[in-house]
């Protein structure tokens, strides 16, 4: 039976070189130059504070810095009762702003019409528009679970989901300051799975252990958004998530609301908080 | 006696149906001249040879066994020298006076060495070039095992992937695309019972053990009217009979799983079996391993292949055999399981020595699941089934020596339950989502002729008519213009609510130039009623199948073939040219950014537009002698083109890949030791790549090129393998084999997937990283038999 030992431990071995040998490396690829396009991104919301639109340009994939702004754009926002002129502040940023203390109204169709000093991709004009979603939604409470295979812990939310179809944007702070400050840790769900039920602890976001520590304070944001911005949102975590043979679907751009070839999306969001204090007893077990 | 009635009554109004050609089923016992008629069998095990040739010399001509190893042939009376051959066995000549209709049964004995170099019977060959069928491609499971294999798995749809004008659809995967078709447009069957999703492990490995497999046929084009249903390929699978002489096995000991097959006779020369298992054992090391993470994981595949056979009398024999497959992934917190079953169950009767039936009943279904098992925080369960229950019958009649008709009918009923996800536990908060399940009737009815005019020309004409009836219980959604679903309408259970027909003419003609040289030329239509829904190259297992209706017209494919065939019987070398265009209408494909699983409304992420591709493609082969293999070239270009895709634009399909080498060789060194080596060269997959980008908040966001206007680098590999047999010991049975084999022996990186990335550093500042699956892989299996 001595061969047999010794095929064992190749086998053994083979194994690991499956596991292992599947690699990720650098590579040098030639891309094409692409057209420069106007991209909106930028949100009001039903929080009472200076709503802001950030207007940047489009680059080559390999340009390899911070997009260009946009600036001296005029810039309003129409309520469809009021047309609202918003700054740039500062100048030069690119950002253009609402007076301090703006609170979007549920129901409202807000557009956003875009007047450029200099022509994007042929066009001095764009317009979007958003409506802020009315979704009777309310939020509990929310708890912390620690998950030892995964070592993170997961955010589990109580809320109650009405019977409407609805979507939502989650996101998390942490003693005030953004975690989910990248598409991929953010997360958007449809109601579809819950759809008129209490969501009764359902996991919807997930913290890494060393962002959770005794004494902080966890603020989770429960966003009602339309049905449009949830599939650009899922479109441009697909997109810029990465891809592989297995589950991937052919790439495909990412569909903005911005009209007259415009990028980006200009948002509305409808939203609720609920914070917990993160207790030494958490960490228990 | 009275089972046989029945089952005699049942074909007999199968036959009814196609009443017009009933009268070719009438037997007329006053045919001018006599037949010449029997099986050739394996002389050791009994196994029925598929496709061995029969050959008189005085009429340079002949014909070859069917897939029950029957023959039959109208001779006039007289004289005959009649020589039985197939590849890898010894010919047999046999001096015959025939006066009456004559019944030979030959046995031929397998070559045991192929040190010696044989001296190959020209007749072989030459039968091959007086078919007119073209585009088909035969691999005996002995020449696949030569064959170097990933992890030294042999594997069937591997060896497939290494003929001309078939690609893998992804590095290592079960899935392929046959002169630019869809994978799914691939009928693959495993004896007559179609296998949905060949795939183990991810398509790493395919669902054919080879212990259980007698061999393979592809046809690529020109496909026999007999089949329908799928626009690219027909691979027809053939299960091992069992040995009817003699108690045997095989098996194996290999890296990542083990074999067992055994087979005998029930009743010696009357009845036989064979059983055949495997088994993965990759999770028998994870449970060694230290790792926690890993240890509590499952990761597994098996596999069961049945058959048993019984000849009844000289004129019934039947068959039932059967596939059971399944894969295991999962831990605590997260499962998924899929598999194939299959079973059929066959009876071939002899009405007479010219007229040969075969009757099957045939059941598959693939299935899986997935989901969080109960106990667990969001536990929920998501399965989906897809079934077909299909009764066939094919006849055959052979009406002189220059006519063979063959008519059949055959009729499926599709069951697809495409996905139903809901939550576990009274607690649950998640809703049930269920894909509407639909039912399907595909039937066929076909005639085709094989005929002979002269000593030149020979022709093939058929004809398949089919049809798919969408029965209810079902719903069907209307769509607006824009694919939003505006309303629906269900039908009630048992309602035939709609119906397409196709008519799918078969022809091909051959014309020989001399006794090694042919050209011939081959016309078909073939209409495709069942789709697969699946975007991504590699495939998974979470396939959804779904029928043609209001909404998704059949596929239909038009191909034109053009070949030229030039053999060197003393050498026994093959070698064939073949020219082909294909256009697929109504293709499907998909919109951008598609929802396809779990979504109700699937048929408005559909869209539809022509699909064509055309290429040329050329084979060496040499299929026995000390040396033998071959090399293939194929160039070829697929394009698609579909209104809402791409701007409306023309673009290449991912599997367009012009340039496509393979080289197969095995050699023996000597009566213990052979090589074996194949290398693969194509051009890279066609890709999207992003060539503009965008930020939203600190996210960037490519902006694409027109689709598929990229390459992947070229893709190229050589595998090896070394096979050593163990001694022979006079009087001992068992015969062990070890075989060390080397996948991508120079260690070629081929991207598997290249991917735009952010800095983790810095968001602005952009990389291309290309991920590719297999370095080196060395295995090593031990292989027996007794």
């Amino acid at each position: 039976m001595k061969p047999m030992i010794k095929s064992r431990n190749i086998l053994i071995l083979s194994l690991i070189t499956l596991v292992a040998s599947s690699c990720t490396e650098r590579i040098d690829i030639k891309l094409n130059d692409s057209d420069k396009r106007l991209v909106v991104d930028g949100a009001i919301t039903t929080d009472t504070m200076v709503q802001r639109i950030r207007l940047t340009e489009s680059a080559n994939y390999f340009s390899n810095e911070a997009p260009p702004a946009v600036t001296e754009a005029t810039v309003y926002l129409d309520n469809g009762s009021e047309k609202l002129l918003l700054a740039e502040n500062p100048a030069g940023s690119g950002v253009y702003q609402t007076p301090e203390a703006y609170v979007g109204q549920k129901g409202t169709t807000y557009t956003l019409e875009i007047g450029l000093k200099d022509k994007i991709g042929g066009k001095d004009q764009f317009v979007a528009n958003s409506v802020m979603p009315e979704t009777a939604f309310s939020i509990d409470s929310i708890s912390l679970e620690y998950q030892a295979v995964w070592d993170f812990w997961f955010v589990k939310l109580y809320a109650y989901d009405p019977p409407t179809k609805d979507f939502y944007r989650i996101d998390a702070l942490r003693n005030g300051v953004m975690l989910t400050d990248t598409a991929s840790r953010v997360q958007v769900t449809e109601d579809r799975f819950f759809n008129g039920n209490n969501t009764n602890g359902l996991s919807v976001l997930f913290l890494y252990a060393d962002e959770v520590h005794p004494g902080d304070t966890i603020t989770l944001i429960l966003s009602a958004i339309t049905e449009e911005y949830f599939n650009f949102f899922i479109q441009l975590q697909t997109e810029s998530g990465g891809s592989n043979p297995l589950f991937s679907g052919p790439p495909a751009n990412v569909v903005s609301n911005v009209k007259e070839g415009g990028l980006g999306f200009f948002n509305t969001l409808s939203s609720k908080r609920s914070q917990l204090v993160v207790r030494p007893e958490f960490f228990k077990n | 006696m009275r089972i046989k009635n029945i089952m005699m009554s049942i074909l007999l109004n199968a036959l009814w149906i196609s009443s017009p050609l009933f009268a070719f089923g009438d037997v007329n016992p006053e045919h001018r001249g006599t037949t010449l008629s029997g099986f050739v069998r394996d002389a050791t095990d009994g196994e029925m040879l598929i496709g061995a040739t029969i050959y008189i010399e005085s009429l340079f001509g002949g014909t070859v066994t069917n897939t029950y190893g029957f023959y039959s042939l109208g001779l006039e009376k007289g004289k005959y020298n009649i020589t039985y051959s197939y590849v890898g066995y010894e010919t047999i000549r046999v001096p015959l006076t025939i006066q009456i209709d004559t019944v030979i049964n030959i046995t031929l004995k397998r070559v045991e060495t192929t040190l010696n170099e044989v001296v190959v019977s020209g007749e072989v060959a030459a039968e091959r070039l007086a078919k007119a069928q073209m585009s088909v491609n035969k691999l005996d499971i002995k020449n696949i095992r030569q064959i170097p294999a990933l992890m030294g798995e042999v594997d069937l749809i591997k060896a497939l992937q290494l003929l001309p004008g078939v690609q893998a659809t992804a590095e290592g995967g079960s899935g392929f695309s046959v002169r630019g078709g869809s994978p799914d447009q691939n009928l693959i069957l495993l004896d007559e019972a179609l296998v949905y999703n060949p795939s183990h492990l991810m398509g790493f490995f395919s669902v054919f053990n080879n212990d259980a497999i007698k061999g393979v046929e592809l046809y690529k084009g020109d496909i026999p009217a007999a089949y329908g249903g799928r626009l690219s390929s027909v691979v027809d699978v053939r299960m091992d009979d069992g040995n009817s002489k003699q108690f045997a096995g095989q098996g194996g000991i290999g890296t990542i799983s083990s074999r067992l097959m055994v087979e005998g006779p029930l009743q010696k020369d009357r009845s036989s079996f064979m059983l055949a298992g495997r088994r993965t054992y990759a999770d028998v090391f994870l449970a060694l391993s230290s790792n926690e993470k890993l240890k509590g994981n499952s990761l597994y595949f098996y596999d069961f292949n049945g058959k048993a056979n019984y000849i009844i009398d000289d004129k019934n024999r039947v068959f039932l055999s059967g596939y059971f497959g399944k894969d295991v992934f999962g831990n605590d917190n997260f499962g998924i399981g899929w598999g194939n079953q299959t079973f059929t169950g066959r009876w071939n009767h002899l009405f007479n020595n010219r007229l040969f039936s075969n009757f099957s009943l045939i059941y598959s279904r693939f299935n899986y699941n997935l989901g969080v098992p109960s106990g667990q925080p969001n536990a929920f369960s998501w399965v989906a089934v897809m079934k077909d229950v299909s009764a066939k019958s094919d006849v055959t009649w052979f009406a002189d020596a220059d006519n063979t008709v063959r008519f059949g009918v055959s009729a499926t009923w599709h069951k697809f339950h495409p996905g139903k996800a809901s939550g576990l536990g009274e607690e649950t908060i998640f809703n049930t989502i269920e894909m509407p399940q639909n039912q399907s009737l595909e039937t066929g009815i076909y005639i085709s002729n094989d005929q002979k005019i002269g000593s030149r020309f020979v022709l093939k004409y058929g004809l398949r008519l089919s049809m798919l009836n969408n029965v209810g219980k079902g719903t069907s959604f209307h769509f607006d213009d824009d694919y939003n679903k505006v309303d629906s309408t269900i039908y009630a259970k048992g309602k035939f609510f709609n119906t397409y027909t196709g008519f799918e003419p078969r022809m091909s003609v051959s014309y020989n130039l001399s006794e090694t040289n042919s050209f011939k030329a081959a016309y078909t239509r073939n209409v495709q009623y069942v789709h697969l829904a699946q975007n991504s190259t590699a495939g998974t297992p979470l396939d959804i199948w779904f029928s043609s209706s209001p909404n998704v017209k059949p596929q239909i494919g038009d191909q034109f073939s053009l070949g030229y065939f030039h053999n060197l019987p003393k050498r026994s070398i093959e070698t064939s040219i073949e020219g082909f265009y294909k256009l697929n209408h109504n293709a499907i494909d998909f919109k951008d950014h598609a929802e396809l699983l779990l979504n109700e409304y699937i048929e408005g992420e559909l869209r539809f537009g022509e699909a064509w591709s055309y290429g040329l493609e050329v084979l060496v082969k040499r299929s026995q002698g000390r040396m033998n293999g071959w090399v293939s070239y194929t160039w070829s270009r697929t394009f698609r083109k579909i209104p809402e895709i791409n701007d409306g634009k023309k673009y290449p399909a991912t599997y367009d890949r012009p340039h496509d080498v393979s080289i197969v060789l095995n050699y023996a060194l000597s009566k213990r030791w052979s090589l074996g080596a194949n290398w693969v060269y194509a051009t890279g997959s066609a890709v999207t790549f992003p060539t503009g980008r965008f930020k939203i908040g600190n996210t960037i966001v490519p902006v694409y090129s027109d689709r598929n206007s990229y390459r992947l680098p070229d893709y190229h590999r050589l595998d090896v393998s070394v096979t050593l047999n163990g001694k022979e010991k006079p009087g001992r049975r068992w015969k062990g084999e070890w075989n060390f084999s080397a996948y991508n022996v120079y260690n070629k990186k081929n991207p598997w997937v290249i991917n735009f990335v952010s800095d983790e550093n810095d968001p602005d500042i952009t990389h291309a990283e290309m991920t590719y699956l297999f370095g080196i892989v060395p295995s090593i299996t031990y292989n027996f038999k007794f």
